[in-house]
């Protein structure tokens, strides 16, 4: 069976959600026995930080019919499993998937723009096209990496003469780069190595 | 390394010696602005780099009511379990650090040495390391609420190059790069010195021996000659020719120029014997001229002056029958002139008389006849009307005589004119007569002697002479040639040893100054692989950071205008550039400068999310911290929460310090970043008055609190 390139299904926004949350840290549940987060469409994640409710929607309008409802039943259930004063009851995120694009941005926009209660974010066909595009959506709640390249910066003119053995010789560099350590006039050693140094 | 502590006495805001607690992996510092919270910020930096740029020259770090002007700060960093204490103090002159670690104590440059090795390991051998720790403090540590948007706003892309590279560590291939273009410089100038100053005056100076060479004859003489004795025997002769008296020389010439000398001398007497030579032929002409000369101008003296005398007799005999012609006429004269008087006297009677006429005569009364009478008058005045002048003889032979005279005269004159030539001759000739025997006396002839024959016999004595000063002449012009031409050869013998000496000196020059030459291009082509280096360097590891720099951006701003940020490097005349754009190809849009076309609060996402993509995705510096000064200001609410979000993450990696003026902010921040691992702790330090002894502030450290309490049970 192939994919058939009409873009991410509700199904598969939440496989891939439920995929790199857990691969994050983030303990997952399908089961949050709220009606307006549909089985089958919607997981609830949980991290040291932060609850975050899930619910991927197959069209624009549903969104902006169901969201306040499941924003509703986050609230609901955060209040109800957690005191008043734990910091998470305040750390609850709903991120709302829409498979299908739209054109309604100020709708976007308003939904994100609403800080009251949960933070909000959405994303909406048009950016949501593989399922890198899931991991971009859910990029907030993951832990940042440092780049993989080395953790240690090396000594760069110690590798110099390596970096530039093509157009200079490996000799050549070395006298210079041990002339620049040692304060000494670095054109002066380059000559005294003499005429076999000249050629790469 | 982090930072566990701060006593903070005399610097900024911080007139009393204050302790701050900072063992914590975030820490928060929160009040009203002007209450001691960059001062705390700016201490750190200042006790790590000994500086403050954004002061400039005229910011000083000493408190204003430190009464003894002495402003201290000592951070104790932590590594483990090892501390690391830094003491910096200033009193505005002098700047002291002291740094104690592992149970070492340094001071001065030696201990900056040993803090920079603990900062940034990597700038081994730098030679601007405070600058260079600074650079990195402040464009990925330390993000100072006014600096927030330099690096985007005010740095230029070559700096921001130039800046990255820095934190990243390629700064010491960059000042590598720097000291050998400079060298490399020197190294041309004094290439050109030595081709001037050496090189060049040893080819002129080839160039000319060259050219004497050329000019000097390759032929060797043709015969040898014994010059020394063909000289003595030239001067010999020359003395028994002319007279030691008429040769200033003392003895025989021993050089071409004293040969010289000696031939003018002979030529100068050639002339002289010449001239007489000359003298004796003219005296020799005018001897047999001279006294026939003398003998025919007497002879004519003599007639003349008798022609004279006869000539002046005549005149004296026409002076004096002109004279008596001259009386005559004068009486002749008078008589004519009485008888003109009288006529006219009785014609004007004989007028009256007619005019009165009558038959009577009025005097006598006597009758008359009157017709007789009037025919009488008429004739007398007739008479009167008839008279004329009569031709006179007298005249016409006067004039005559006047004639005559007038022509003795001019023979008389002519006579003594040919007179006085005559004499005028006869005189020169007796004075040439006198300077001919003047000069026979002159010439050496004695009285008595014959003029001709002597003059004859001197002249062939000359003229001998002169025949052996010309074969002298002769001699002496080939021995001088001989000895001029053989000091050619030898001068030419010495300039081809010369030649030979020099040509190895300019052989090793021109050799040297190639090996200067090739080590300057090889130089140069280090130069040109180092910039190279530093590009790909700071290229790859801008490339390494670029996915996070976009990450945090895009948590900060989940839907922006522009969906991709990005840092990008080049090369441009040689220095490198970084350029920081945005781009969205979804709708095919890219554009390498973002500055233009951000908004105010979308660059202050911008411009935070690449200083913390530096500060995590650089790891060259020994410190993990961040230190943001107010960073909120200016970001909406959903960029705030961002930022935050980020932050928490943050955390994870950095210890983070995070000062805000915003209650309702802080509030949000201990939520957001409290402390959610046993090895984690949160510092709140309030800021809430400041007085002259500096700012009051209390810290309220949160701890781990283990919470068991979960929303959901993991599937």
């Amino acid at each position: 069976m192939v994919s058939d390139g009409s873009g991410l299904s509700t199904t598969v926004i939440i496989a891939a959600a439920r995929e790199i949350l857990a691969n994050n840290g983030f303990l997952i549940s399908s089961e949050s026995g709220l009606t307006a987060l549909q089985r089958g469409r919607s997981l609830l994640a949980e991290d040291d930080y932060s609850v975050i409710a899930l619910v991927a929607y197959d069209t624009w309008s549903e969104v902006q019919a169901e969201w306040a409802d499941a924003q509703a039943e986050l609230v609901t259930l955060l209040a109800k499993r957690l005191a008043r004063s734990a910091p998470k009851a305040w750390d609850g995120y709903l991120v709302l998937f829409c498979g299908a694009p739209t054109s309604d941005k100020d709708g976007v926009s308003a939904i994100e723009r609403d800080t009251t209660r949960v933070r909000k974010i959405v994303a909406t066909g048009e950016a949501l096209r593989t399922t890198a595009d899931i991991s971009r959506v859910l990029d907030p709640f993951l832990p940042l990496a440092r780049p993989g390249t080395g953790a240690e910066i090396p000594d760069v003119l110690a590798m110099l003469p390596e970096l530039l053995k093509t157009e200079v010789p490996i000799a050549a560099t070395e006298a210079v780069v041990n002339a620049f350590r040692a304060m000494e006039p670095p054109l002066e050693r380059l000559h005294e190595i003499g005429d076999t140094s000249y050629e790469a | 390394m982090k930072l566990r502590s701060a006593t903070i006495e005399g610097f900024r805001g911080f007139t009393k010696k204050a302790f701050v607690d900072l063992d914590a992996n975030v820490i928060l510092l929160h009040g009203p602005n002007g209450v001691g919270k960059t001062s705390l910020l700016d201490a750190i930096l200042w006790v790590l780099t000994g500086r403050i740029d954004r002061f400039g020259e005229k910011g000083s770090p000493i408190s204003l009511y430190a009464r003894e002007r002495i402003a201290r700060v000592e951070l104790t960093l932590r590594d483990g379990e090892n501390d690391t204490i830094v003491t910096r103090a200033s009193d505005g002159e002098r700047n002291t650090i002291r740094l104690r670690a592992h149970g070492e104590e340094h001071e001065g440059p030696i201990a900056e040495r040993r803090l920079s090795e603990c900062l940034l390991p990597h700038l081994l051998d730098r030679t601007e390391v405070t600058t260079a720790i600074s650079n990195v403090l402040t464009r990925g540590v330390y993000l100072q609420q006014d600096l927030v948007r330099q690096f985007i706003e005010t740095d230029t892309p070559a700096e921001r190059f130039q800046l990255i590279s820095e934190v990243i560590g390629a700064g010491a291939v960059l000042e590598l790069q720097s000291a050998l273009e400079k060298s490399r410089l020197q190294w041309a100038r004094n290439i050109t010195s030595v081709r001037r100053e050496r090189f060049e005056p040893l080819q002129q100076q080839l160039a000319h021996i060259d050219e004497q060479i050329a000019r000097l004859d390759a032929e060797p003489p043709a015969q040898t000659i014994e010059a020394q004795g063909e000289s003595a025997q030239l001067f010999t002769d020359a003395v028994e020719l002319l007279g030691r008296s008429r040769l200033s020389l003392d003895e025989a010439p021993t050089s071409s120029s004293g040969l010289d000398r000696l031939l003018k001398e002979i030529v100068g007497e050639r002339a002289s014997i010449e001239r007489e030579l000359t003298t004796v032929r003219a005296l020799l002409q005018e001897s047999s001229a001279a006294d026939q000369a003398i003998e025919l101008d007497e002879s004519q003296l003599q007639e003349l002056v008798a022609q004279e005398a006869a000539a002046v007799r005549e005149l004296a005999d026409y002076d004096a029958a002109v004279d008596a012609a001259l009386e005559t006429n004068a009486r002749l004269q008078e008589q004519r002139l009485a008888d003109r008087n009288r006529i006219s006297r009785l014609s004007t009677m004989a007028q009256l008389a007619l005019d009165e006429l009558s038959d009577v005569c009025p005097v006598c009364q006597q009758q008359h006849n009157r017709t007789t009478t009037e025919h009488h008058l008429q004739e007398l005045i007739a008479a009167a009307a008839k008279i004329v002048d009569p031709v006179d003889d007298g005249d016409r032979s006067l004039q005559d005589l006047n004639v005559r005279r007038n022509e003795a005269r001019a023979g008389l004159e002519k006579i003594r004119n040919e007179l006085r030539d005559v004499r005028t001759a006869h005189q020169e000739a007796n004075a040439r007569q006198s300077v001919y025997r003047s000069r026979l006396r002159d010439l050496g002839m004695e009285p008595g002697s014959d003029p001709a024959s002597w003059l004859s016999t001197r002249a062939t004595s000359l003229e001998e002479r002169l025949q052996r000063i010309a074969a002298l002449l002769r001699r002496g012009e080939t021995l001088t040639l001989s000895v001029i031409r053989l000091g050619e050869h030898r001068r030419r013998s010495e300039m081809q040893q010369e030649r030979a000496a020099l040509e190895p000196r300019i052989a090793e020059l021109k050799s040297e100054i190639e090996r200067l030459e090739r080590t300057h291009g090889l130089a140069g082509r280090i130069i040109e692989a180092l910039r190279r280096a530093s590009l790909d360097v700071t290229r790859k590891q801008i490339e390494s950071v670029q996915p996070l720099f976009q990450r945090i951006y895009s948590r900060m701003d989940p839907h922006p205008t522009f969906r991709l940020i990005q840092i990008t490097t080049a090369m441009e005349r040689g220095r490198g550039l970084l350029r920081t754009g945005v781009s969205d190809p979804d709708q095919g849009f890219e554009m390498h400068d973002a500055l233009p076309i951000l908004s105010s609060s979308q660059l202050n996402s911008f411009a935070v999310s690449l200083f913390l993509a530096l500060n995590l995705g650089l790891p060259s510096l020994g410190l993990n911290l961040v230190m943001l000064d107010d960073p909120l200001q200016s970001l909406d609410s959903i960029n705030l929460l961002g930022l935050i979000d980020v932050l928490r993450r943050f955390s994870e990696h950095r210890q983070l310090i995070v000062s805000t003026h915003e209650t309702r902010l802080l509030g949000l921040l201990q939520r957001k970043l409290r402390p959610v691992r046993p090895n984690e702790r949160m510092m709140t330090l309030y800021f809430d008055t400041w007085t002259r002894d500096g700012p009051d502030f209390r810290a309220v450290p949160l701890e781990f609190v283990e919470d068991e309490v979960r929303v959901l049970a993991a599937e």
